[in-house]
C-alpha cells in the first residue's frame, strides 16, 4: 500500500505546458531591462529635446546688440544673432506707450525701425521737427558698423532731424541704471559736461530736440564765453563729440 | 531577483513536486497556473540561500501548501471553482494509481498533505510537524486516521509503511 501509494502520487507529472507557460511568465517578470533602458532612453531623449528646444528658445531670445531710439519717446529693441527684434523697452512713460501699441517683435530692425517710425503713434513726435537720436549698440565694433549701414538704408533715414550714435555695453548698463535709454543717457552726459546741476529727473521728460537745443545753447554760451563766436547749428547730423562717443552725421 | 536560468533550472527541478501538491489540494487546472505562477515568481523574488537541494525543496514544499491554502481561503475561489479534472489527464496513472490517487483525494483536506509528505516525500512525523509549523502530536493523528481512511477505501490490506 505504502508503494502503491508512493507510485501514485509518482505518476503525477507538472505539464509540458504549464513549464513553458510558467517560464514564460517569469522571463516576463525577469527581463523587463530592455524595456527599462528603452524607457530612460526615451526619457533621456525627450529631456534632451526639451532642452536643446529651451535653449535654442533662449539663443533665439537672447539679445546681443540693441538700438536705441530716442525722440521723446525713449524705446530700446533688443536684437538678437539673426537680427531680429526680441524685446521692446520703453524707458519713459511716452516710450512704454509706444512699446505696447506697436508690435515690433520678430521682425528684422530695419522692418522694425521703418514699422516704427511710419507708425501713427510715433507721428505727433517727428511732426514737430523732431529729433530722432538712434543710438546702435552692436556686440562687436563691426557688427556696430554693419547695423548703422543697414539702418541707414531704411526709409525713415531718408529723413531730415535723424542723428546715429555707436555706443558699447558699458554705458548702456550706466544708462539702464540711471533709468534712461542710451541714447538719452548719452544726450544727458553731454549736457552735463555744460550743466553739472542738471540731473536724470530733469531729462526725462525733455524730447531730444530740446536736450539738443539746451546743448548747443550752452556749448554757444561756452564757445562765446571762450571764443567770442559761436554759431548754432539744429538738425540732424550735429552729434557732439562728447564723452567720447563716435558720433556720425545723418543723412540730410 | 534570480536570474532566468535559476528560474529555469528551479521549473525543471520543482516542477513535480509543485504540480503534485496542487493536485492534492486544487480543483481546477486554472488554479495550478496560479500556484505555478505564484511560486516560482516567489523564488526568483526571494533572496534566500539554500544550503543544499533537500533544503531548497522543503522551501518549495511549505510555499506551495502555503499558497495553496491562500488560494482555497478566498471566499471567491471557495464559491466558483469549476469541477474540471483534478487528475491531470496526461497523467501516466493507470486505473490502479487513479483508484489510489482518488482515494487520497477524497481524505478531507487536512490529511492530504500529512499523506503526501509521508508517504511520497518520505519525511517524517517531526519532519512534517516542523514543515507544516504543527505539534507532532497531531501529525501522529492525522497520519493514523489517514491510514485508517485509506485502508477502508483501498481494501484492507495493511499499508506497509516504516513508523512515522
Amino acid at each position: 500500500m505504502y508503494q502503491k501509494i508512493h507510485d501514485a502520487i509518482d505518476s503525477i507529472h507538472a505539464e509540458e505546458a504549464l513549464k513553458r507557460s510558467t517560464k514564460a511568465f517569469l522571463k516576463s517578470k525577469i527581463a523587463p531591462k530592455p524595456f527599462h533602458t528603452k524607457r530612460i532612453a526615451t526619457v533621456f531623449a525627450s529631456l534632451a529635446l526639451v532642452l536643446l528646444g529651451l535653449g535654442s528658445w533662449h539663443f533665439y531670445m537672447t539679445p546681443v546688440s540693441a538700438i536705441s531710439v530716442d525722440v521723446n519717446p525713449s524705446i530700446e529693441l533688443g536684437v538678437n544673432r539673426f537680427d531680429r527684434v526680441v524685446s521692446v523697452t520703453g524707458y519713459n512713460d511716452d516710450g512704454a506707450a509706444l512699446a505696447a501699441s506697436v508690435e515690433l517683435k520678430n521682425l528684422s530692425y530695419s522692418d522694425a525701425l521703418d514699422t516704427l517710425m511710419s507708425s501713427d503713434e510715433m507721428q505727433p513726435y517727428r511732426e514737430n521737427d523732431g529729433l530722432v537720436s538712434i543710438t546702435v549698440i552692436g556686440n562687436t565694433e563691426q557688427k556696430s558698423e554693419e547695423m548703422q549701414r543697414q539702418i541707414a538704408a531704411c526709409d525713415f533715414a531718408a529723413s531730415p532731424n535723424v542723428e546715429y550714435r555707436r555706443g558699447n555695453r558699458e554705458d548702456v548698463k550706466a544708462a539702464h541704471d540711471a533709468g534712461l535709454s542710451f541714447g538719452k543717457y548719452t544726450a544727458f552726459q553731454e549736457l552735463q559736461a555744460l550743466d553739472p546741476t542738471i540731473s536724470t529727473e530733469d531729462i526725462l521728460g525733455l524730447t531730444m530736440r530740446q536736450i539738443r537745443d539746451r546743448i548747443e545753447e550752452l556749448s554757444d554760451g561756452s564757445a562765446a564765453f571762450q571764443n567770442g563766436n559761436g554759431s548754432g547749428r539744429h538738425g540732424s547730423g550735429d552729434g557732439q563729440g562728447s564723452n567720447g562717443k563716435q558720433n556720425h552725421g545723418g543723412n540730410q | 531577483m534570480r536570474s532566468e536560468a535559476e528560474a529555469n533550472r528551479a521549473i525543471e527541478l520543482y516542477a513535480d513536486t509543485v504540480r503534485r501538491i496542487c493536485m492534492v489540494h486544487l480543483k481546477s487546472y486554472a488554479d495550478t497556473e496560479d500556484i505555478f505562477q505564484t511560486v516560482f515568481l516567489k523564488y526568483i523574488l526571494s533572496s534566500a540561500v539554500f544550503e543544499n537541494e533537500e533544503h531548497e525543496k522543503a522551501w518549495f514544499i511549505r510555499v506551495t501548501i502555503n499558497a495553496c491554502k491562500d488560494l482555497l481561503k478566498s471566499f471567491f475561489r471557495n464559491h466558483t471553482v469549476p469541477l474540471d479534472e483534478v487528475i491531470p489527464a496526461d497523467t501516466d496513472a493507470d486505473d490502479d494509481h487513479r483508484e489510489v490517487l482518488e482515494a487520497v483525494l477524497a481524505l478531507p483536506a487536512k490529511y492530504r498533505d500529512v499523506v503526501y509528505l509521508h508517504y511520497y516525500e518520505g519525511y517524517s512525523a517531526v519532519e512534517i510537524g516542523q514543515l507544516l509549523n504543527k505539534n507532532v502530536n497531531t501529525i501522529y493523528t492525522h497520519l493514523n486516521r489517514a491510514k485508517g481512511l485509506l485502508r477502508e477505501t483501498l481494501g484492507g490490506e495493511e499499508i506497509v509503511s516504516e513508523n512515522p
